[in-house]
This record gives structure tokens, C-alpha cells and sequence, in this order.
């Protein structure tokens, strides 16, 4: 039995949070000490921020982490690394950055052979998403059919209501209604007038962006693999793989040995495809050895490839890569560019 | 849940030089477990990650064929820093291996017609595989007429030198092997093989041909089938590329819409000439 809806005021927030932290881990967005605005652990609602643009890194390293222990051997003998165990919450992810888990699902848990240690963490987590009214300069999710106030990949959508002194928290799934009934005590009931507005900050939040019309996007990059595009648009490409590691459906990862003495763990960490050794055979021959290809890679894996094996494009307009380019390389622009090929 | 990371335990039991320049090493492997042995269900054109504990883990083509019970074989060459460890190990090591990966040579689609193996170099060994499989007696009547056209640069680059004698020898298969250069003492064939194939003709009524070599042997045998009149589907070809996980997730081995590892490595000339060539 569930809850569809509720309205919490914005002081029980804490009492929300404490009474989540009785079996989990909360995460959330916090200031931290260097001033970047990243998902930590919280134990108070005191430090959550919900307000501003979005995390500087995306949260997917809460279920994939950026570097994670596979195995450990002692000599010859060898053990799994424990499985992740213990529930958490990722509270207050963008919809842009829940609309990419299910992205991140068909790649690690799909095929013949599902990702354990991914799959168990995201077995263990529920996800309360904020929707966002103020989208920040280079977020485009619209465009790639997303939206400010998006569900997908949540359990909770949450959003503001009652001139900002309530939240409004919608169940998406059984999982997220489950939460609301175990807190009924806290919520008050989210009759029309608390919903009023809903709708109208939904809309003002979608309008605020531009949209771009990608329709045919993918038969436009499909027949421009060879289009010299590719040389101009990612001429000054560094190729420092950022937009790869701030990436919230970016999910390619390389395995390391590390041994000191006879013992050792095999590690698992995030890779770019920008990287030129990303693909170098150890014979020497580089499969794609130029920073075009590379680029060429990630644009086509995300909006031709994906769609392709997974039947959606793999971008949720975040914008984090144009907002973290040191050479302002806008995705965008490269999109736009070939959407306007004849 | 099994983890698909792990490696299963195994142990070096023989090691074979193959070559005059002594960088190729067959390694045959035991499995340390009986069950392991039992599961591990595989067919030629499979490969598998072999894994050192403490250095990494490279994916190789299997060179044993699953007639061959109770050991696995892998012919490696020393390229890099596991390949280095590899060859520098003696029987008795522990390893491990995880696999098989990936898809077998079309064995469904092979069944009752003329197989053309065409082969150069090291790239040899899951060909030996697919040799070994079909000649088994439970399996030769499985397939028509079985030809094999083998070339090195010299003699000593021949892999499986003792196998290749003894197929040479044999009414069940026509196995021809060459070298790029006349060497003193080779009473062989002599020329390139996309040369040799042309020459030697085959027909391409009810065959498919399997092609693994160099790119540059791959590249002018291509036309050379495909003038024979083999179809581009029925031309089958093995690709290498870079891979960590070997199950279709860490995205290294990726071309265009397909994974080398979990879709490959074994595609038709059909399917790869659609591909961006990044392998």
C-alpha cells in the first residue's frame, strides 16, 4: 500500500531526512569545502541545496562509482569484492540525472551477464528527483526529450508548491508511494489547492529553454561519418575526457591491476573514449587515432549508436559538457551542425 | 549471482614454442575445479580473457577445440605487459581465465557445405580450432569438402607445425600452406595468400569461407572471394580490438552500433562493411 501524493512543509524537511537516515544513507546536494555544489552524504536537511543549477559532477558515481574494488587476490587465490549492502537515498537528483539511470541500466544490468555490483546498488537505492525551475545556462534537456519536471529514473519527483513553504512529492513507483505512506505523519494531504501552480511552474520551466529540433538528427549523423565537419567542429578539442567524467549517461570504464608485494585488488575506474589510448591495441595499431574520431565516438555512441541498440539517445541535455568544455566545444554545436546538413 | 568479473581458476599445465622467433607461445590450460571444466561450454571462434592476478587480464581467441576435452589451448604473442608475464610463466603457474566470450563461428550455417579457411600469420589459432572440431570423427560428415589455404612470411612462422603436417597428409581435408618468399629447405607453396587462393580457385557453390589474417592479407583477399563468387554473408571474418570486461559494458571494443566482445568477434563481411572501420 502506498501514497500517490503529499505536501510536506519546508521546516519538516529535517524530520524527512532523519526519519530516512533510520535505514539509509541519505545523499543530497551539498556545498563542500572547496565550493563545488556535489552529492555528499547529509544528516540534516540543514546543508541540502536545492535551489541554484545543478551539481557540479553528475550523482551516477553513487551507483558506478569512479574507481571500485572488483577482486582482491593474495597470491594465486583470489575473492570477489563484497557486494554493495545498505539502502540509501539520492535526494534532490535533477530529472536530467534520474532520466539517465535507466540509460545506465541497459548497458550494465542488460545483456547476458548484468553488472553486480551496479545492479545491487541500485537494488538498495531510492531516488527523490527536484524538479528544476531554474535551468542554467547550456542545460537543453528539452531538446532531447526530456524535461524540467521529468520522472523518469525516479521514485519521488518533488517540487516546489505553496510560494516555496512546501514541497510537493508525487510517487512515480511503488517504491517512491511506499516512502510517503511510511511517513504519512508528515505530509499533509495534496488536494488541489496544494497542487495549484503545479502545472503552471511545469510549463514556465520548459518554456524558459530553448528547444532545438533534432528530429532526424540520427540519419543526418549517420551519413555524415566521413563529413569534414568532424575537423572543424573538434579542431580545438584538448581531448581531457571532462565531458566524459562529468557525464551523467557516460559509462565506459577501464580494469587495473594494483599489487603491492604478493597481494592486490583488481579496480575498476571510469575511462573516456577521448583518450587516445582508450582504444590502442597493444600492437600499436590506434583504431581511431585522432581526436575527430574521438569526438566523432561520443556524439555518434550517444545519438546514433544508442538509439540504435537501446531505442533512445543516450544525452539528457544536462549541459554539464558545455558548461565544463575548457575549450567551449558545445555539443550543441556539433548537433546543430549536422541537423542542418542538407 | 554469477559474477561475470571473476576469473575462474586455472593452471598452466604445458607450454609449446610456436615460432623460429620465439615471441608466440601456445599455453595449455587445466582447470583447477572439475565443475569449472564440465561448464565451460564453448566452440571454435570463442575467445576468452586470460587473467594474472596482480598484472591484467588480454583477451585471445581459443585455440583448442571442444573435442579436445579436459584442457584449453591459447597461442599468444608477446606484445605487451600481460602477454610479457605470460610468456615468462612456466607450467605449474595458477591464473585464471574468464569466458568463453562472444560468438562461436556460424556452426548452424556451416553445417553441410564446403568451408574455405583462409588464414595468414599468428591469427591462426581459433582457425586451428575450427579445423580441429571439423575433423573430429563425430564431426566430419557435419560438413562437404573442408579446404585450408595457411601463409607465413617464412616457414618458422608456421603455427601448429606438427598439426599442419599431419593435415597436409589427410584425404578429409585439402590443406595448403605457403610462404611469402622462396627459403632454402621449403618444398611448399610459394606466394601471397590472397595470390594462392586466386589461383587455387575454389568454388564458391555451397561454401562459406572463413578469412582471419593481417588486415593487409584481409584486405586483398576480400576481392578475391568476392570475385569468386562468394557472397559478402558468406564471407565470415574474426576482429580484434581493444576490450577490459569482454561482456559488452566498459565500451573499449566498441564499433559503431557493435561490441567486438559480446557481438563479435566474429561478424560476415555483409555486417563489417556497414561498420566504421575503428578496429
Amino acid at each position: 500500500m502506498g501514497m500517490d501524493k503529499g505536501l510536506l512543509r519546508r521546516k519538516d524537511l529535517d524530520a524527512l531526512i532523519s526519519a530516512m537516515r533510520a535505514t539509509a544513507v541519505v545523499y543530497a546536494p551539498v556545498r563542500d569545502d572547496r565550493g563545488s555544489v556535489m552529492f555528499h552524504e547529509v544528516d540534516s536537511a540543514l546543508d541540502v541545496r536545492l535551489d541554484g543549477t545543478n551539481t557540479l559532477t553528475s550523482p551516477k558515481g553513487l551507483f558506478f562509482p569512479q574507481r571500485e574494488i572488483l577482486m582482491r587476490f593474495s597470491g594465486a587465490a583470489l575473492t570477489n569484492a563484497d557486494l554493495p549492502d545498505g539502502f540509501f537515498v539520492v535526494f534532490g537528483i535533477r530529472p536530467c540525472d534520474a532520466s539517465s539511470l535507466p540509460w545506465l541500466d541497459c548497458v550494465l544490468c542488460g545483456g547476458e551477464q548484468p553488472d553486480p555490483y551496479y545492479q545491487e546498488r541500485r537494488k538498495n537505492a531510492l531516488v527523490i528527483a527536484a524538479a528544476c525551475d531554474r535551468p542554467g545556462p547550456g542545460c537543453f534537456c528539452t531538446s532531447v526529450g526530456g524535461s524540467p519536471y521529468g520522472t523518469a529514473g525516479a521514485d519521488v519527483l518533488m517540487s516546489g508548491a505553496k510560494e516555496d513553504d512546501a514541497l510537493l512529492f508525487e510517487a512515480v513507483t511503488e517504491k517512491g508511494r511506499q516512502l510517503l505512506a511510511a511517513n504519512a505523519q508528515l505530509f499533509s494531504p495534496a488536494d488541489a489547492q496544494a497542487t495549484r501552480g503545479r502545472e503552471e511552474r511545469a510549463e514556465a520551466a520548459r518554456r524558459s529553454m530553448k528547444v532545438m529540433d533534432l528530429n532526424g538528427l540520427k540519419d543526418k549523423l549517420d551519413a555524415g561519418m566521413d563529413s569534414p565537419l568532424w575537423d572543424s567542429l573538434t579542431r580545438t578539442c584538448l581531448g581531457c575526457g571532462v565531458c566524459a567524467y562529468i557525464c551523467p549517461a557516460c559509462h565506459c570504464f577501464d580494469i587495473t591491476d594494483e599489487k603491492l608485494g604478493g597481494d592486490g585488488v583488481r579496480v575498476r575506474s571510469w575511462d573516456s573514449c577521448q583518450f587516445p589510448r582508450f582504444t590502442l591495441h597493444a600492437s600499436g595499431h590506434n583504431p581511431r587515432p585522432l581526436k575527430k574520431a574521438r569526438m566523432r565516438q561520443r556524439v555518434m555512441h550517444k545519438f546514433s549508436y544508442a538509439v540504435e541498440t537501446a531505442g533512445t539517445v543516450f544525452c539528457s541535455g544536462c549541459g554539464r559538457c558545455v558548461r565544463s568544455c575548457p575549450v567551449d566545444l558545445d555539443i550543441r554545436r556539433i548537433l546543430a551542425a549536422f541537423k542542418d546538413l542538407p | 549471482m554469477k559474477n561475470p568479473y571473476a576469473p575462474i581458476p586455472v593452471t598452466i599445465d604445458d607450454v609449446f614454442i610456436e615460432n623460429e622467433q620465439r615471441d608466440i607461445k601456445t599455453f595449455r590450460l587445466a582447470f583447477d575445479r572439475e565443475e569449472d571444466r564440465a561448464c565451460f561450454a564453448y566452440l571454435p571462434g570463442q575467445f576468452a580473457e586470460l587473467s594474472l592476478f596482480g598484472t591484467g587480464e588480454c583477451p585471445i581467441g581459443i585455440a583448442s577445440s571442444p573435442t579436445e576435452n579436459g584442457h584449453l589451448l591459447f597461442s599468444v604473442k608477446r606484445t605487451g605487459v600481460v602477454t610479457g608475464e605470460l610468456h615468462a610463466s612456466a607450467p605449474g603457474r595458477r591464473m585464471g581465465i574468464r569466458g568463453p566470450l562472444g560468438h562461436s563461428f556460424p556452426w548452424q550455417r556451416m553445417e553441410g557445405k564446403n568451408i574455405l579457411i583462409v588464414s595468414g600469420g599468428f591469427a591462426f589459432t581459433t582457425l586451428r580450432s575450427a579445423i580441429v572440431y571439423m575433423l573430429d570423427p563425430a564431426n566430419r560428415q557435419r560438413f562437404a569438402k573442408i579446404t585450408t589455404v595457411y601463409g607465413a612470411r617464412e616457414p618458422g612462422e608456421l603455427l601448429y607445425k606438427k598439426s599442419i603436417a599431419d593435415w597436409a597428409a589427410r584425404p578429409d581435408i585439402e590443406f595448403i600452406s605457403t610462404i611469402d618468399r622462396q627459403k632454402d629447405g621449403w618444398d611448399g607453396k610459394v606466394g601471397l595468400v590472397p595470390n594462392v587462393v586466386k589461383e587455387l580457385a575454389p568454388s564458391a557453390e555451397n561454401a562459406l569461407a572463413l578469412v582471419c589474417g593481417p588486415p593487409i592479407m584481409i584486405k586483398f583477399t576480400i576481392p578475391v572471394l568476392l570475385e569468386l563468387g562468394f557472397a559478402k554473408e558468406d564471407i565470415i571474418l574474426s576482429l580484434e580490438n581493444r576490450m577490459k570486461c569482454g561482456i559488452g559494458k566498459c565500451g573499449r571494443c566498441n564499433v559503431g552500433p557493435v561490441y567486438v566482445c559480446k557481438d563479435g568477434p566474429v561478424f560476415t563481411w555483409a555486417e563489417l562493411e556497414k561498420l566504421p572501420a575503428e578496429y
